[in-house]
C-alpha cells in the first residue's frame, strides 16, 4: 500500500510510548513501523527525534504490530547503527533488526578524498596518455597509409567513400550557410571604414586574405570538429563498450584499416574540399554585400581579386585544411579508444574530444599564422 | 494476512503488436497474489514484448490490463506512477546506472521516495546483503566493475529494496554460470520465502523455472499456448510445449 492509498484509520501508527512497568520507566515501539507509515516526513521527523536523543536513556521494548526492513532500517539510523543495550521485546523483531545491523556493519567505506594536487596530477598524466595514444593512432595510420600507397594492402573505398559523405556531404549545407553569414558581416564592417578612402582594392585584399588564408580553413574545421569529430568519437566508444572492437579483432579483421584509417582519412579529403566550399560562399557574401554597400558593380569586384589576393594565400589555406582533417580525426578516433564502459564517460570524451580538436586547430593556426608570415603577404 | 482476491496483475484478450506485424493475439491471464509465475517461450515468441505491455511500457493493440485490481489505460495512465512503486523489476543484464556506483543504484528507489540518505542507503545495504552481496565490499563499486553474477544480484538488490508487492525478474539468470545461477535461485527462493511477495519471472532456463515457478505460461505460435501447474502443462499435449519442456523430467 503507497501512503496515500491507505487508509489512515486501517493501521495503528507508528509510535514511541513511555510505559512504566513494575516501577521503571520503559520505552515501547509499537504501531506499525513500514515503509509507507514511515515515508511522511510530518510522521517521521519527530520519532527520528525521540529515538536518537532516548536511545540510551531507558530501557527500550519493541512491540510493534507490524516491522518490516525499512522500519528496521529507520531504527537502527535513528539508533546510529547500533541497538540499545537491553532490548527485550518480540524474537522475530529483534531478529529482523540483528539481521539488518548485519548488513550496515562494516565500514563505512570513506569516500577516498582526492587532494587538489592529486587530481592535478592525474589530469596531466592523463593528458600524457591520450596524448601518447593520439601518436601511437597517428603512427599506425601513417603506416598503414603507406602500405596502401605501394599496394601492399588493400584499402577499403566503400568506408572510405561511406566517411566522405558522413563528414563532407552531409556538411555541406551547414559550412555553407555559415560562410555565407560570416562573410556578410565582415565586408560590411569592413566596406563602412573603406567607403571613406575609397580603398576598395585594399577591401578586397583583406576580405580575400582574411577569408581564404584563415577563416575558410578555421570554420570549416570547427564546424566539422563538432559534427564530426563527436560523432566518431562517440560511435568508437559506443563500439567499444559494446564489445563490437573486440569482435572484429578476433574476427582477425583490422579494426584501424576498416575502422579508424577511412574515418581519418575522409577528413583529410573533405577538410580542404569544405574549405573552398567556405570560401566561395564567404567570398560570396563579401564581395555581395561590398558591392551594394560601395556601388560597384559586381564583376568589378571579382576581377579584383586574382589581382589583389596572392595564390599563395589560398594554398595556405588548402594546406592548413588538410593538416586541420587529420588532427580533427587523430583527436577524435584517439578519444573513442579511451572510453570505459559507462555512460558517464562516453560523455566526457566526447566533450574532451571536441575541445582538444578546437584548440588544437587554433593552436596549429597560430603556429602556421607565425611560419608563413613572409609567404603571401606583402 | 490473507491474500486478497483480486489479483495483483491481470492480462484479458491482451494482443501485441509492433508495426503490421501481431506479435501475440488475445492473451489472458492472471498472476495471483503470492503465487509466482513463469512466463516462457522460445526466443521470438514475444516472452519480453509482452512483459512490456504488462508493465505498461507500451500501449497494447488490444485488450485489458489491471495492476492491484486497477485498470490500466495505457502507458501515460496517472495512476500508474503510483502503481508502479509497488512493482520491482529485474531488468535483463540487469539496467544498472552505470555512472552510479552499486550502493547508489540500490539506494536510488528510496531516494526517488524522498526518504533522507542514511535511511535509504541503510535499506539498500539491507537489500543487498537479502540479494548475496556484501554491501561493505560491493556498495562503492561502479557497475562495470562487476562480474556478470554480481551486476544481477545487484540489479535484485534494487528490485527489491521498496518490498515489493510485485516483482518481475526478466531473465535473471541469462549469461550466469551454472553454479551462480544455483546460488542465485537459491538467494530468490529464500527471499520468496521471507518476504511472500509475487513473482513473475520470465525465463530460458528450465532449471530456474523449476526452482521457483508455482504456476507456467507457455506461449508460441503467436499466442498463450496453456497455463498452469508445472505438472499440468508437461502433460499438455502440444507439439510446440512437448519441444520446449524436454528433458524436464530428468531435472533434479
Amino acid at each position: 500500500m503507497t501512503a496515500k492509498a491507505s487508509p489512515a484509520d486501517a493501521v495503528p501508527p507508528p509510535r514511541v510510548r513511555l510505559l512504566r512497568d513494575g516501577g521503571r520507566d520503559l520505552l515501547v515501539v509499537e504501531g506499525t513501523w513500514t515503509l509507507h507509515t514511515l515515508a511522511p516526513k510530518n510522521v517521521r521527523r519527530p520519532l527520528l527525534r525521540r529515538l536518537h536523543t532516548e536511545a540510551h536513556h531507558a530501557p527500550w521494548r519493541l512491540s510493534a504490530a507490524e516491522l518490516d526492513a525499512a522500519g528496521a532500517c529507520f531504527l537502527l539510523t535513528a539508533w546510529s547503527g547500533t541497538l540499545p543495550p537491553d532490548l527485550e521485546g518480540d524474537e522475530d523483531q529483534r531478529a529482523l533488526l540483528e539481521h539488518c545491523r548485519n548488513a550496515l556493519r562494516g565500514d563505512e567505506a570513506p569516500a577516498p578524498r582526492v587532494s587538489p594536487l592529486e587530481a592535478l596530477g592525474t589530469s596531466v598524466l592523463g593528458s600524457g596518455r591520450s596524448l601518447l595514444h593520439a601518436l601511437e593512432v597517428l603512427g599506425g595510420f601513417a603506416l598503414r597509409t603507406l602500405a596502401v600507397l605501394s599496394g601492399r594492402r588493400r584499402p577499403h573505398l566503400g568506408a572510405l567513400s561511406r566517411e566522405i559523405t558522413a563528414t563532407g556531404v552531409r556538411a555541406l549545407f551547414i559550412v555553407a550557410l555559415v560562410s555565407l553569414l560570416i562573410g556578410i558581416v565582415m565586408s560590411y564592417l569592413i566596406a563602412l571604414e573603406m567607403r571613406s578612402y575609397s580603398a576598395y582594392d585594399f577591401l578586397i585584399f583583406v576580405l580575400g586574405v582574411a577569408i581564404l588564408r584563415e577563416l575558410g580553413p578555421v570554420l570549416a574545421a570547427l564546424l566539422v570538429a563538432g559534427r564530426s569529430g563527436s560523432a566518431i568519437t562517440a560511435e568508437i566508444g559506443v563500439m567499444r563498450i559494446r564489445g563490437e572492437l573486440d569482435a572484429l579483432r578476433a574476427m582477425g579483421l583490422d579494426e584501424g584499416g576498416r575502422l579508424i584509417d577511412p574515418k581519418i582519412l575522409a577528413l583529410v579529403v573533405t577538410l580542404p574540399l569544405l574549405t573552398l566550399w567556405s570560401d566561395f560562399f564567404a567570398l560570396a557574401g563579401g564581395l555581395l554585400t561590398a558591392s551594394l554597400t560601395l556601388d560597384l558593380p559586381m564583376g568589378h569586384l571579382v576581377d579584383l581579386i586574382p589581382r589583389t589576393v596572392p595564390q599563395s594565400d589560398y594554398w595556405i589555406g588548402i594546406g592548413k585544411a588538410a593538416v586541420f582533417g587529420l588532427v580533427i580525426g587523430i583527436v577524435a578516433t584517439t578519444f573513442g579508444l579511451e572510453i570505459e564502459a559507462d555512460s558517464q564517460s562516453l560523455g566526457e570524451k566526447t566533450t574532451r574530444s571536441v575541445v582538444t580538436a578546437i584548440t588544437t586547430v587554433i593552436l596549429l593556426d597560430a603556429l602556421a599564422a607565425l611560419a608563413f608570415r613572409s609567404v603571401g603577404l606583402p | 494476512m490473507s491474500p486478497p482476491p483480486t489479483p495483483i496483475l491481470e492480462a484479458n484478450g491482451m494482443s501485441v503488436r509492433y508495426g503490421p506485424q501481431w506479435i501475440l493475439r488475445d492473451v489472458s491471464f492472471r498472476v495471483e497474489a503470492g503465487e509466482c509465475l513463469g512466463l516462457v517461450g522460445a526466443s521470438g515468441t514475444g516472452k519480453s514484448a509482452l512483459l512490456r505491455h504488462l508493465l505498461a511500457l507500451e500501449r497494447t493493440a488490444g485488450g485489458r490490463l489491471s495492476l492491484f485490481g486497477r485498470r490500466i489505460d495505457g502507458p501515460d495512465d496517472p495512476a500508474l506512477h503510483l502503481l508502479r512503486r509497488r512493482i520491482g523489476i529485474l531488468f535483463q543484464g540487469g539496467a544498472l546506472f552505470s555512472a552510479l556506483d552499486v550502493l547508489e543504484n540500490v539506494a536510488l528507489p528510496p531516494r526517488a521516495l524522498h526518504l533522507p540518505t542514511d535511511w535509504a542507503n541503510a535499506m539498500a545495504r539491507v537489500a543487498l546483503s537479502e540479494a548475496g552481496l556484501d554491501p561493505a565490499v560491493t556498495g562503492h563499486k561502479k557497475p562495470a566493475e562487476l562480474s556478470g553474477g554480481m551486476a544481477t544480484r545487484a540489479a535484485l538488490a534494487r528490485a527489491i529494496v521498496l518490498e515489493p508487492e510485485l516483482l518481475v525478474l526478466d531473465e535473471p539468470t541469462q549469461g550466469l554460470d551454472p553454479p551462480v545461477a544455483r546460488a542465485f535461485v537459491t538467494a530468490l527462493r529464500e527471499l520468496r520465502h521471507r518476504s511472500s511477495s509475487t513473482v513473475l519471472l520470465v525465463t530460458h532456463d528450465l532449471e530456474t523455472l523449476h526452482a521457483l515457478a508455482d504456476r507456467i505460461a507457455v506461449l508460441g505460435e503467436g499466442k498463450l499456448l496453456t497455463i498452469g501447474t508445472p505438472d499440468e502443462v508437461t502433460r499438455y499435449d502440444h507439439p510446440v510445449v512437448h519441444d520446449y519442456f524436454q528433458g524436464w523430467r530428468s531435472l533434479p
